[in-house]
């Protein structure tokens, strides 16, 4: 039977290199419900996420194109992004050590 | 509900267009998303590209736009010369007296250029210094 796990799902600040943030672990599927990208430095900045299958980070598995977030600005979702095992939500931005990205859902154990 | 941007007071940013139109797409009216800057304006085809009143003296008022000069050439006979030159010497020129007494005088556009407009002032009795405003639109 599925067991709920709400949960943070992940907390980072982004690279500049595009890759994993959150991945769904075997056995389990994830709704995401919230997630926050904060801009914590004194300049805009734009960052990018990806929902792929595999780990292709392009434009083909984009879910936010090069966002730009205004100094101490940010941003949040709001909504339903399913997931399922081994599927990735990653990330890039314009700099790194600066773009908290915070993910919180539901990771749902269907093993 | 998506996504939602905010600036550092917690402000929701409006979606806005990012980049700058260029002339040609004022002059076309093209349906671009693009944000207009305020030195871009002018380029409309409905707005005016130069305004003056000239003193019945043959000298400008100011403010006026996009007027380098006046030459006072004689009586009733005024060049406006153009700070930025129209495309062509095809452009449109309003121009009334300015004369607070019953007076039936009229303002004739004569000579037109790209960089200049020449406008000549008569009544019953022949050419006469009156005070007159004058709007231009054309395209530039």
């Amino acid at each position: 039977m599925p067991v709920d796990n709400f949960k943070l799902l992940h907390q980072s600040q982004i690279t500049t290199t595009a890759g994993a943030l959150y991945t769904v672990p075997a056995n389990h599927e994830t709704i995401v419900k919230y997630i926050t990208v904060v801009n914590n430095d004194t300049e805009a900045l734009w960052f990018t996420l990806f929902h792929t299958t595999g780990t292709t980070y392009s434009e083909a598995t984009t879910i936010i194109p090069e966002a730009t977030l205004p100094a101490g600005g940010w941003a949040e979702f709001n909504g339903t992004i399913t997931m399922d095992a081994s599927d990735i939500i990653g990330g890039d931005a314009e700099q790194a050590s600066e773009i908290t990205i915070t993910i919180y859902g539901d990771e749902i154990d269907v093993s | 509900m998506g996504w939602t941007f905010y600036n550092s007071n917690g402000e929701a940013l409006v979606q806005h267009a990012e980049s700058e139109a260029v002339q040609s797409e004022m002059e076309g009216e093209t349906a671009v998303a693009k944000f207009v800057p305020p030195d871009l304006v002018k380029n409309s085809p409905g707005v005016a590209k130069c305004w003056c009143v000239i003193t019945a003296a043959g000298a400008i008022e100011s403010p006026s736009y996009n007027v380098a000069s006046i030459d006072d050439n004689s009586t009733g006979n005024r060049d406006i010369n153009f700070t930025t030159d129209f495309s062509s010497n095809v452009y449109a020129t309003a121009a009334i007296i300015m004369m607070p007494a019953d007076d039936i005088s009229i303002v004739r556009v004569s000579g037109i250029a790209a960089g200049a407009v020449n406008i000549q002032i008569s009544n019953a009795s022949g050419v006469i210094d009156i005070r007159t405003s004058q709007a231009i639109f054309g395209d530039q």
